[in-house]
């Protein structure tokens, strides 16, 4: 697996996605939190050196609510499961804000103010999100040359896949993949990381997320009305 | 004459250096820093958290809040040693053994400390051993969980049960919460109280300990 770092310049931060973490889809924030936003993000951007990596391996689909990759089950559920039909190939990844950005964060919560500190854990959540997205953008420029399409990304946790999968999910990537690592509760470290799966294949269609038929009520990744 | 009800606004709107201001003059001025704190300091933080409620204010603005309050609280705690209406109780909060989610639970933190209680934030990744010393060395009347995920949740119970196993039986609270942590949950495994945000846990808190 390469591990590849993305300049700070290409990441593409969605400034929507860090307001609504800060508060909710709804919130707005003054033009005088605007600034300290893009403040918070600018110092974020003087250490962050965020990092991507996947392994493509084989797929196969033993059964409607789990995947197999280069042989390894995968419980990804009834609801994600359908999501990748079509697959030739699983990239399975972690995308990282990277250690660098965690001991940042880690130090405005010893030294800083409670509202920095906050602002930067939404920017490291979307920075890790952003990071995903860049594997993503890669991975359909990559599969595009073979003639082949992506799926949408789904991670361990989410619509039913268990996050107990990540043990699985981490024993088919390289040791410490782009220098995250599992602790025995399942938890990464750099805690802002994301990893997943991404189906590739000639058939492979982008479908929507399939949130309606979830039932997590409260989850904030619920797309239902969109 | 002071200006009391600028220092409710400047609690309300977030301002730090208006709310220390004004309370360095009311005191200058004579004020009691307990009428400050109830009739002035206390019903602006309700009043934020009523248009949070309302979903006029966001997280980010609770926090301001918080931020001018505590700010003010710091002038004048001093001024009120020995009195024991100084604090609306002791509070012991952390994040599970396995979890390093921080900033759910300093947010908790900050809010009830803004609302006058003294909390005593553990950090995370800690251990039922800990919440229970802490606890103890810190006489605290609550202590507060939060969790990340749900391989870490089960981590609360844990707790609570180290807590019922100890001497400390019948004299702690706990409040769970966390984004995987739903009331069904707390309840399951025995937890007082649990909140799904920073600004109804001051609410269940002050129920928790019988304050109005
Ligand atoms: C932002 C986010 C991320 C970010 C940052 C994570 C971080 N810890 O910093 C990123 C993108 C990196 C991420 C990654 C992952 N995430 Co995530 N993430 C979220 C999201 C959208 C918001 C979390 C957040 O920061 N909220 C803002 C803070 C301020 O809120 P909070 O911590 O919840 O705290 C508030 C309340 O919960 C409450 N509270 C908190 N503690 C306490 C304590 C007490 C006593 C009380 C009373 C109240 C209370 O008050 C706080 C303030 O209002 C949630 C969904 C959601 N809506 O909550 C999912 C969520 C937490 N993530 C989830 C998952 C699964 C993951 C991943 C495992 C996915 C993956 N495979 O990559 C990884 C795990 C990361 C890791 N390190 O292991 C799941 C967890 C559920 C589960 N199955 O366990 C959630 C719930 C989404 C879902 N599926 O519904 N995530």
């Amino acid at each position: 697996m390469e591990c590849r770092e993305i300049p700070w310049a290409g990441l593409e931060l969605d400034r929507g996605e860090i307001y609504r973490t800060m508060g909710s889809s709804r919130y707005v924030p003054d033009r005088e939190m605007q600034a300290r936003i893009e403040r918070v993000i600018a110092e974020a951007g003087r250490v962050c050196r965020a990092r991507f990596g996947y392994e493509v391996l084989p797929a196969g689909m033993p059964g409607p609510r789990a995947i197999s990759a280069g042989g390894a089950g995968l419980a990804t559920g009834s609801v994600i499961t359908p999501c990748l039909v079509g697959a030739e190939y699983y990239a399975l990844f972690v995308a990282t804000a990277g250690v660098e950005f965690d001991a940042w964060l880690h130090g405005l919560q010893v030294s800083g103010d409670l509202l920095d500190q906050f602002i930067a854990d939404a920017v490291g959540s979307e920075i890790a999100e952003a990071a995903a997205r860049q594997m993503a953008g890669l991975l359909g420029r990559e599969a595009a040359v073979r003639g082949m399409r992506i799926s949408n990304s789904y991670s361990p946790g989410y619509c039913g896949w268990p996050v107990r999968d990540q043990r699985a999910l981490f024993g088919l990537l390289p040791p410490r993949p782009c220098g995250v690592e599992l602790n025995a509760s399942c938890l990464m470290s750099p805690v802002k990381s994301v990893s997943g799966v991404v189906a590739i294949g000639r058939s492979v269609e982008k479908k929507p997320y399939g949130c309606a038929a979830c039932g997590k009520k409260d989850c904030y990744k619920k797309r239902v009305s969109t | 004459m002071a200006n009391l009800n600028g220092l409710q606004e400047a609690i309300v709107g977030g301002k730090l250096e208006t709310a220390v201001a004004l309370t360095n003059e009311a005191i200058a001025e004579g004020c009691d820093p307990q009428a400050i704190i109830n009739d002035y300091m206390i019903k602006g933080m309700e009043e934020i958290g009523a248009r949070f409620e309302a979903g006029q204010a966001f997280v980010p603005n609770l926090l301001m809040s918080a931020r001018a309050m505590k700010g003010a609280l710091d002038i004048l705690k001093p001024l009120m040693r020995g009195k024991a209406a100084g604090s609306a109780g002791r509070i012991v909060i952390g994040t599970v053994q396995g979890d390093l989610h921080d900033i759910g639970k300093n947010l908790v933190a900050s809010m009830l400390e803004g609302c006058g209680f003294e909390v005593v934030n553990l950090g995370v990744d800690i251990s039922s051993e800990r919440f229970v010393e802490a606890a103890r060395e810190h006489d605290a009347q609550i202590v507060c969980m939060s969790a990340l995920l749900t391989t870490t949740m089960p981590r609360m119970k844990e707790v609570i049960a180290a807590i019922n196993g100890s001497d400390l039986k019948g004299k702690v609270k706990t409040m769970v919460g966390g984004a995987p942590v739903n009331e069904r949950f707390a309840a399951s495994i025995g937890a007082d109280g649990y909140s799904s945000n920073a600004n109804n846990a001051v609410a269940m808190a002050r129920s928790l300990l019988g304050i109005a």
